[in-house]
């Protein structure tokens, strides 16, 4: 395409990283007309598109920010294309469909990242609902938006610092006794 | 739950913020015993991923938003355009294909046909050279002899095309005896090829705002064209 003749996606990569959402916005609306395209060629629908180009989208932003893409060799898009791409053929031969046309020659060059993340994840993500709602935005507004304990207890309705960090540790205790029995399987 | 200084204590390990005393003791306690061993593993992991899963949703939100002013402006883009006009100029484009001359008269009959040639090999789900260099499918509505393309208008800046300007055209794909690869290209653009019509293929037209010249791209081929009433041949400079 025109748009993609020229320098490579160093910058872009950067500004993604340090969390411009000027430049994910362009980013995103640049490209989703692609992926559409895509999917309503190949027995998709308009949320299909929507649903599957978030999620590599999700993927990719991750990538990113995780320093991989850093020394990217093909054009951002092309890999995010890729990606699209190979995710939206894995959810036909779910439904038992195929990818009936192919896709552009340069998408040959995106070469996908793996994922690394553990194997225990899903399992873990599973037992950790068992903690219940209020643990888990407690535990996020603690660990994820490092919010103090003064911040938390007005945020979540606790009477003072001392009884929401006391939520909370109880909360990691039942999470951390809950991760535990995972990865005892995971490693026996 | 009974260890409430255990959790702060391995927070502290894992946010790095023992002293060297206690980091010593945490680090022989982890290697003599395998259970502290192991919580330590877990409670890292919870952490890892409540942070994982509240960025996710951080991103989801923020691809909603994306998303619903994407189709804002693309609701936008279709009343500036105006339906009115689009309708306007598809009726406009049907009168010349239905009370035209007779070239017209056949150009329609042939574009019925490929539209029911279409139609067969997609139900069919086959797929089948057409003898186009990267052999895709040409798009046709089904509706009608009317489909769209995007004319993207671009100029350089910093060494680089950037798009000014993107709309929608009307496109229709015509099968003839005389011509083979030509085009017409005046509001709408004609394609005539017998070729292109088994495998979509993505045809879109570049404008260079600079250079004022059109290049219209069918796949993986790009020919240079203007705007013409003739019908003009295809042809690589």
């Amino acid at each position: 395409m025109i748009t993609e003749i020229g320098s490579p996606d160093f910058p872009l990569i950067q500004a993604i990283k340090n969390g411009n959402e000027k430049a994910l916005g362009l980013f995103y609306k640049d490209n989703f007309g692609k992926i559409l395209h895509l999917v309503l060629k190949n027995s998709g629908s308009d949320d299909d598109a929507r649903d599957v180009y978030q999620d590599c989208m999700m993927e990719i932003v991750l990538q990113i920010r995780g320093g991989r893409l850093d020394q990217l060799s093909s054009r951002l898009s092309t890999y995010l294309y890729s990606v699209c791409y190979y995710k939206w053929i894995d959810r036909l031969r779910q439904k038992g469909k195929q990818m009936q046309t192919g896709f552009d020659d340069d998408l040959d060059t995106a070469v996908i990242e793996e994922d690394d993340s553990p194997p225990y994840l899903p399992a873990l993500e599973k037992v950790l609902a068992q903690i219940g709602e209020k643990c888990m935005m407690l535990l996020k507004a603690f660990y994820y938006e490092k919010l103090t304990m003064t911040e938390i207890a007005s945020k979540l309705g606790f009477a003072d610092d001392n009884s929401a960090k006391s939520q909370k540790n109880k909360c990691m205790d039942k999470a951390r006794f809950l991760g535990k029995n995972v990865l005892k399987q995971h490693y026996s | 739950m009974e260890n409430e200084d255990q959790t702060e204590r391995i927070d502290r390990y894992l946010d790095d913020a023992l002293t060297t005393e206690e980091k010593l003791a945490f680090d022989n306690e982890m290697a003599t015993n395998p259970e502290f061993r192991l919580e330590v593993e877990a409670q890292e992991a919870v952490r890892e991923l409540i942070s994982s899963q509240a960025e996710k949703e951080g991103l989801r939100t923020l691809f909603a938003t994306f998303h619903a002013e994407l189709e804002t402006a693309a609701a936008m883009d279709d009343q500036q355009h105006g339906n009115a006009d689009l309708l306007e100029k598809k009726k406009g484009i049907q009168r010349k294909l239905q009370w035209g001359n007779w070239s017209y008269t056949a150009i329609a009959a042939s574009v019925a046909i490929l539209i029911i040639g279409v139609w067969t090999v997609w139900n069919n789900q086959k797929t089948t050279g057409t003898g186009e260099p990267n052999g895709q499918e040409i798009r046709v509505d089904e509706r009608n002899e009317v489909f769209r393309i995007p004319l993207l208008s671009w100029k350089t800046v910093d060494f680089k095309p950037v798009v000014q300007e993107k709309r929608m055209i009307d496109a229709t794909i015509i099968r003839s005896k005389t011509y083979h690869s030509h085009y017409r290209f005046t509001d709408i653009l004609e394609i005539y090829s017998d070729t292109l019509t088994e495998k979509q293929q993505k045809i879109s037209i570049a404008y260079d705002v600079e250079t004022k010249q059109y290049r219209i791209h069918i796949g993986d081929s790009s020919y240079p064209i203007r705007k013409t009433d003739e019908i003009t041949p295809l042809t690589q400079p």
